[in-house]
């Protein structure tokens, strides 16, 4: 540990002399003039954290992965893809400019359609996959239209360039409008990659892939790209307000829109799919509130505790022999004691129990969320009431899948634990999501914030335009209070959804019962999907086909077949060269080129 | 050199003539050994190239014959490359014997004539890129256009003859308004040389200069195609034999985009600076026309060439963006679009040729038979919708940031292709390549033998390159196209100039 007297942060880890001034270049490869498009490596304090989330937990989900792939007919393609991903993934943190970030961007993007649609032969992953890569190209349209946007105020794509240029153009109205289109653009593109609202449809069904691929690409890294993204950008955005605001409502639908949903869910994946999309939402909630170091936080405790839970739920159906719905198991931690104890640990994280590493990640986005104004009261509302959801569907999931009664036929299946290859990840991620809130104490505790200082150069200077250097502290006895608040709906609820479903499913019965519409109404993800179907797929289909049938082939090429018909008699005639003789051809050509020649003498 | 690049391939035509027909092997290997020759020789040729050169390299000039009337104009068999062409004369170089090695599939019958018809089209598609006099690049484009018509007419479909037709009529068209705009060009200037016609052509009157552009352009538009212009393509791409379609969609067709680079923009950038906007928005809506147009076919090989409507669109707005930017990733992309589109044709000729049928539906989960047909159709798909790392990012990027320079808005319509490419490519191979096998024929399909991975890797190769390293590609056309835009720069001057004049006048 090293506490600096000059800036009053307390480091927990020295950056060592190398690392100074917080970045070193890597390699620079290729220029494209004009374009500014320098495909160089930047490795700073925030590629270093996204670094190890990758490295660290790709590591234990590839190592899980040679028990949970063991015998699948593409295994070398599966770990070929597994590792062109961590190849992307790196990319995409790793570059120093938006251009090498979008190469890795998409490049994640691609790795993600192949696993998804790793076991194409049942159709329906196949499909999941194209879903995926078309609705992260609608964000991917406008990332690269924010983009161009952005070349047109910076004259580079540098983040360097970006970052210390932008405090220019603060007092230039033309350019704060196009800094803000430019800011939404790039957002939208987070949306697809990180599955908020509007783009959120794909990512449950990615669940269609392997799972450890759901554990790694659509829970603890690829899918908080957008988070990074913005992370990486923040003095852009944080010059443009507005757009925060606009971050930080769609993060809380988002979060919201994801917790009802998995409320109701039946398969274990689905669960885990629709609470990534609320975490997710969590994180732009964060972002929203210019609590850029926060958003980072919940990012790495939520890679650790909802790594595990994929992973345990991987585990299980592995046990249970490719089973998914939650309604055919019960009673399973007397089978598998391992993956139910690390469960556990996970659900606890997700759920916020106190001390707990997503309590803490957690509990610090509501509080800065709270403290941002008028609107952030309305957003931490939403909020809590999202993390009272999420409460009670993690404890309603751990109640259905590990505890009651026996709900599969014991003579066609039996559960087992899972090899040492798989339950060996799952524990040192326990470790880390029990323990990861150690990363990131609250204020109160007098501790050092080890995220937050360790990102300080990163963030300092968007918080700086932000806060125009003087950011409202909350009070500490606040913060208690809002420790103990979240502490406490936590427990309520997680002991709520348990008991609720310990006994069975008869739980969900009732509320079909009582509520049938609003139940089916957020079983079905708030039925955005099939209304995209209904609303957009649809008419594009029917769109496509007038194209194809009336316009181009009616209209357009109508009037040449007219001009044919008049044609024919001709084409007829010429038929009659065409008898396939080469000498034949060449006599015609040669006449031709002569009646040319002739022509032009004449003229 | 550039001589004997452009008539070898003419001089296999003539070897192969002497062979009998019979004798279909060594037929091939002469074809074949040309077209690598050529090959051979085009790669050099671009090792060699300085592209920081704004001139025409490797000139060679002979007398040919005169045109008689006020001047008396010499018409020169005058061939040299410079930073607009080389791109294309290389391409066209390398893919030939790809085609040729490609057509030992599907081409049985009267195999003689249609290895001849191949090398005389190659010797007219060089000539094309290579012609530095107006006159003598009329003739090749008509050298190079006569063979297609054959192939398709001959080995072509069931609904050949119609195509034919159809293709025949808007040649035609199209190159009766490209000679009427030739001869009187060469009139007027009294040259043919194309680079005295690019310096003398801004010294015509403006109307007589927009009139020229219109002829060219109208000529140009139907070979690219443009909308409204493209529905002979279709017709043509799934009639015309696998290797056909490659050439046409490989090389032919870019003729009609260099021709519009060139004599458009390059020869009246004053008339091109004030129709850009036409050209950019007929280029926009085509890329989501096309779009539309391949989302709703399920003959794979018409999807593939609706698709073809979708990339030159891109092509045409990048190069009437008139920005530095714009105009190179135009060019880039028209050799990517030669790579993508052709390795497409391919792969679709060699499950035809297994399955002879085109439709989609009667497809479906074929990765399971043949997991190397299906590796190189993915990869042929991702390049085509311009994953970074290949070959297509490199071109549409730097097209939608030139057009974003220019006109924020056609460049947010051409970004919709970024999405609609992805709908109906990815689909088109999820329905084709994924899923499980519904038709038992496709259980037992061989996959693809050593000839037909030859054939792909090259490509593949390129793709790769062409994405990871566009310098090399891209730096060759600097010396031109900095040219160029000097001179839409001075066009742009003066037209400004001119308004300014006349509001003062008034």
């Amino acid at each position: 540990m090293k506490h600096d007297r000059r800036t009053g942060t307390t480091h927990i880890w020295d950056a060592g002399p190398n690392l100074q001034p917080d970045e070193c270049q890597f390699v620079a490869m290729d220029r494209e003039e004009d374009s500014g498009y320098l495909l160089s490596m930047v490795f700073d304090r925030l590629s270093s954290v996204m670094a190890l989330v990758i490295t660290g937990v790709g590591f234990l989900i590839h190592v899980y992965s040679t028990g949970y792939m063991k015998g699948d007919p593409g295994y070398a393609k599966y770990f070929a893809y597994l590792n062109l991903f961590v190849f992307a993934m790196l990319m995409l943190v790793l570059s120093s400019n938006l251009l090498g970030l979008f190469v890795g961007w998409e490049g994640v993007g691609l790795c993600s359609y192949l696993l998804i649609g790793f076991w194409y032969t049942k159709g329906w992953p196949a499909e999941a996959g194209q879903k995926a890569f078309v609705v992260n190209r609608i964000g991917d349209a406008c990332f690269l239209i924010g983009s161009f946007l952005l070349v047109s105020l910076f004259d580079s794509l540098d983040f360097a360039t970006m970052v210390t240029g932008v405090e220019g153009l603060l007092n230039d109205p033309a350019a704060t409008a196009k800094l803000t289109a430019a800011c939404l653009l790039l957002f939208g593109g987070a949306c697809g990659k990180s599955a908020q609202f509007p783009l959120l449809t794909w990512l449950p069904d990615a669940m269609a892939g392997p799972t450890p691929v759901s554990a790694l690409i659509h829970a603890a890294t690829m899918v908080t790209a957008g988070v990074y993204l913005i992370v990486r950008l923040n003095p852009l955005y944080a010059a443009v307000p507005t757009v925060l605001v606009v971050i930080g409502g769609v993060g809380a639908l988002t979060a919201l829109i994801g917790a009802s949903t998995a409320l109701l869910q039946r398969d274990i994946k689905k669960v885990l799919a629709y609470s990534t999309v609320s975490q997710l939402g969590y994180m732009f909630l964060a972002l929203g509130s210019g609590a850029f170091a926060s958003a980072i936080f919940h990012l790495v405790t939520h890679a650790f505790f909802k790594g595990l839970l994929f992973l345990g739920s991987g585990s299980v159906i592995h046990g249970m022999h490719d089973e998914q719905d939650m309604y055919k198991m019960g009673g399973l931690k007397r089978h598998m004691p391992r993956t139910y104890l690390t469960f556990l640990a996970g659900a606890a994280a997700l759920s916020g129990l106190p001390l707990t590493s997503g309590f803490f990640s957690k509990d610090e986005i509501l509080a800065h969320t709270l403290n941002s104004g008028l609107i952030g009261v309305a957003l931490w509302l939403v909020g809590i009431v999202a993390a009272a959801l999420t409460a009670f569907y993690t404890w309603r999931m751990v109640a259905l899948t590990f505890h009651g009664r026996e709900r599969f036929d014991p003579e066609a299946v039996h559960p087992h634990e899972s090899p040492t290859s798989m339950t060996t990840p799952l524990m040192v991620l326990a470790v880390l999501s029990l323990g990861g809130g150690l990363l990131g104490l609250p204020v109160v505790f007098h501790l050092p914030h080890g995220i937050a200082s360790w990102l300080e150069p990163v963030t300092a200077p968007g918080l700086a335009i932000l806060h125009h250097g003087g950011e409202q502290h909350m009070s500490h006895a606040l913060e208690w209070v809002l420790l103990a608040l979240g502490s406490g709906i936590a427990l309520y609820f997680a002991h709520k959804g348990f008991h609720a479903y310990v006994g069975g499913t008869e739980h969900d019965e009732r509320l079909y019962r009582a509520r049938p519409g609003a139940a089916s109404f957020l079983r079905d993800a708030w039925r955005i999907d099939s209304t995209y179907g209904r609303r957009i797929v649809q008419p594009l289909k029917l769109f496509s086909f007038l194209i194809a049938t009336l316009v181009d082939q009616f209209v357009i090429d109508g009037a040449v077949n007219g001009v044919a018909v008049v044609a024919r008699k001709t084409g007829g005639r010429l038929r009659a060269l065409t008898d396939g003789s080469v000498k034949n051809y060449a006599l015609w050509m040669g006449a031709g080129t002569a009646v040319l020649l002739v022509a032009w003498r004449v003229f | 050199m550039l001589t004997l690049l452009v008539f070898l391939p003419l001089v296999g035509a003539l070897l192969c003539l002497l062979v009998p027909s019979s004798n279909r092997a060594l037929l091939r290997m002469v074809a074949l050994g040309t077209s690598v020759v050529v090959a051979a020789m085009g790669v050099v040729l671009f090792a060699r190239f300085d592209g920081a050169s704004a001139e025409a390299q490797y000139v060679a000039s002979a007398a040919w014959f005169t045109l008689p009337g006020a001047g008396a104009i010499p018409i020169r068999m005058l061939l040299g490359v410079d930073g607009l062409s080389i791109l294309m004369a290389a391409l066209t170089a390398v893919l030939m014997p790809i085609v040729i090695l490609s057509s030992w599939g599907h081409i049985g019958e009267r195999v003689k004539e249609f290895l001849v018809w191949m090398l005389v089209m190659e010797t007219g598609m060089l000539g094309v890129f290579l012609a530095l006099d107006l006159v003598l690049f009329y003739f090749f484009w008509e050298v190079s256009l006569v063979p297609l018509y054959f192939i398709v007419g001959i080995w072509g479909g069931e609904k050949r003859l119609y195509a034919t037709v159809k293709f025949f009529l808007y040649t035609l068209a199209g190159s009766l308004v490209m000679l009427v705009g030739v001869i009187w060009l060469v009139y007027a200037a009294g040259t043919a040389d194309i680079a005295a016609l690019t310096a003398r052509a801004s010294a015509l009157p403006s109307e007589t200069q927009g009139l020229l552009f219109g002829a060219f352009a109208l000529a140009f538009a139907i070979k690219v195609p443009l909308l409204p212009f493209h529905t002979w393509l279709a017709d043509a791409h799934t009639e015309a034999p696998t290797s056909g379609s490659v050439v046409l969609a490989g090389v032919l067709l870019k003729m009609g985009t260099y021709g519009l680079l060139r004599f458009g923009i390059g020869m009246f950038p004053t008339a091109a600076v004030a129709w850009a906007p036409l050209f950019m928005g007929l280029g926009a809506v085509g890329i989501v026309y096309g779009a539309l147009l391949a989302m709703a076919q399920n003959d794979v090989k018409r999807l593939i060439a609706c698709s073809s409507v979708s990339h030159l669109g891109y092509v045409v707005l990048g190069m009437f963006a008139l920005t530095q930017v714009g105009l190179r990733g135009s060019v880039i992309q028209m050799v990517n679009h030669g790579l993508s589109t052709g390795l497409l044709f391919l792969l679709i000729g060699m499950i035809y040729e297994r399955r002879h049928t085109r439709a989609i539906d009667q497809f479906g989960g074929i990765a399971q038979s043949m997991p190397v047909f299906a590796f190189f159709f993915v990869f042929a798909v991702l390049s085509s919708v311009a994953l970074p790392g290949l070959n297509g990012f490199v071109g549409e990027y730097m097209i939608l940031l030139g057009t974003f320079q220019a006109s924020p808005f056609w460049a947010s319509i051409g970004v919709l292709g970024v999405i609609l490419g992805a709908v109906y490519l990815l689909s088109a191979t999820r329905r084709l390549i994924f899923g499980p096998i519904v038709h038992a024929a496709n259980a037992k399909l061989a996959d693809l033998n050593a000839r037909e991975i030859g054939l792909c890797v090259p490509v593949v190769v390129l793709c790769v390159w062409i994405g990871v390293a566009p310098n090399l590609f891209l730096g060759k056309l600097d010396g031109s196209i900095d040219a160029l835009a000097e001179r839409l720069d001075d066009a742009r001057v003066a037209a400004a100039e001119a308004q300014a004049d006349e509001v003062a006048a008034r």
